[in-house]
């Protein structure tokens, strides 16, 4: 997404500060959130780059906190009359980075483990995919938990979550316990393995910056649509409360309700509402846990006997990691409830 | 922001204390900033304007916001200035007056 454009080099070269840079993909990431197509953006950032070579000083001297200024200036060329475009889908990018790096991780996972363990051990078919396994469990837990307190059920979302783990965690047992496996095990055949996960990281981000980067015209949306999209959004993000959504959201509608606007009029597109948001600690916090968690206990798993007690650790980590990820849950909503209150 | 007396880069500008100054008296929801603000000529405030810039200002501890649920509708935040808050006005307010005086003061010189 135009890293390798005028503009960067420009602020790089400018006084070789990495904050220069820093300020200069914020402002980028600002403007495409709002729907500032491709082109407008390298123009606007060409002009940063030019006065801020003229000036001698930063961008952030200059022009202030990032984020603001691209707010302001999205708002500008929208009164100036540039065509807006649909913003990048946060959930499609953030799907395909993550995929991306979970292929990097598996590489690198698989090749630390190559030597105290694999090489050793008969070749697997569960071994082999265990990490993509592992990380397509763990976003579906995700996407679950998502749908459902989209809905304001955290009930059904629990229960979601806890069915899901259950079910991988069965699926596992099964796996491992009938699995084929064979002596062919080579060193070639796990480096194949391993360049395999490196070519899928780099074919995902290849897909991630071609492909979604199609620019459509933007187009005013409903109420409900812009309600339903920012809310997918800020759900997205995994760093707000369920109550700080909903009170956000309520907010929104009750300004444009007295503003006699709609929604999108007020403020644009839900990605660039998402952004002006404050981030919830607590919530960043849990997914850290939550995601580290699982990282951890495959880790401990293969190191400690991947043939035997993989099967144990995973499916007790599964089931722990679900019960701090729910405990957590409760405790925020406790906590936002509290707050409000 | 349309129908503003001002152009918009110096009301963008002056945002951040406008919005201070008009939670001076007594609290106020986010559509009744806007009002004041442009019944004060600094034109329509957007909510996509405004809100960011009521995050920042309750992030940095100088307003708070408590919520008030609605009686048919959804509810609406109030915020208020906070003792650091009524501080930072009056600073950015003398901030302003000098910068205006700084400006006729030039005025003058030519």
């Amino acid at each position: 997404m135009g890293t390798k454009n005028a503009w960067v080099k420009a602020l790089k070269d400018l006084r070789g500060s990495k904050d220069d840079l820093r300020w200069g993909h914020a402002a980028f990431m600002e403007l495409a959130n709002a729907g500032v197509p491709f082109a407008v953006r390298e123009i606007e950032l060409d002009a940063v780059a030019a006065q801020c070579h003229s000036s001698g000083e930063g961008p952030l001297a200059v022009y202030g906190e990032p984020a603001d200024w691209g707010r302001a200036r999205a708002e500008e060329l929208r009164e100036e009359g540039v065509q807006f475009v649909v913003p990048p889908s946060a959930t499609k990018h953030a799907g395909l980075f993550g995929m991306g790096w979970l292929a990097v991780g598996a590489a690198v996972m698989m090749a630390l483990m190559f030597e105290h363990k694999l090489a050793q051990t008969p070749w697997s078919v569960i071994l082999v995919l265990a990490p993509l396994f592992f990380g397509g469990v763990c976003s579906l837990l995700g996407w679950v938990a998502t749908a459902f307190r989209g809905r304001h059920s955290k009930l059904f979302g629990g229960i979601g979550v806890v069915v899901v783990a259950l079910l991988a965690s069965l699926l596992t047992v099964l796996v491992v316990e009938h699995q084929p496996t064979s002596s062919a095990g080579t060193h070639t055949w796990w480096w194949a393995v391993i360049a395999g996960y490196i070519v899928l990281a780099v074919v995902l981000s290849w897909i991630d910056f071609h492909v979604l980067d199609k620019e459509v015209p933007a187009s005013p949306v409903t109420d409900e649509q812009w309600l339903a999209q920012a809310r997918g959004v800020l759900l997205t993000r995994g760093d707000m409360l369920d109550a700080e959504i909903n009170s956000a959201l309520d907010e929104a509608v009750g300004f444009a309700a007295q503003s006699g606007s709609t929604l999108y009029g007020e403020f644009g597109e839900p990605a660039s509402f998402s952004t002006a948001m404050p981030k919830s600690r607590a919530r960043t916090w849990r997914n850290l846990c939550f995601f580290s968690g699982f990282w951890a206990v495959w880790v401990v798993a293969l190191v400690l006997d991947p043939a035997h007690a993989f099967t144990c650790w995973w499916a007790v980590g599964l089931v722990l990691c679900s019960l701090v990820c729910a405990g957590m849950w409760c405790w925020s909503a406790h906590k936002a409830k509290a707050r409000r209150n | 922001m349309n129908d503003a007396q001002w152009p918009m880069p110096w009301i963008r500008a002056a945002l951040e204390p406008a919005i201070l100054a008009s939670l001076g008296e007594a609290p106020l929801h986010g559509y009744a900033i806007a009002a004041r603000l442009a019944d004060a000529g600094m034109g329509r405030l957007k909510g996509g304007s405004l809100y960011p810039i009521l995050g920042k200002l309750e992030a940095d501890g100088f307003i708070v916001a408590t919520w008030q649920p609605g009686e048919s509708g959804p509810g609406r935040k109030a915020y208020e200035l906070t003792e650091s808050g009524r501080r930072h006005s009056a600073e950015l307010q003398q901030q302003w007056a000098a910068l205006s005086a700084a400006l006729a003061a030039l005025g003058k010189e030519s």
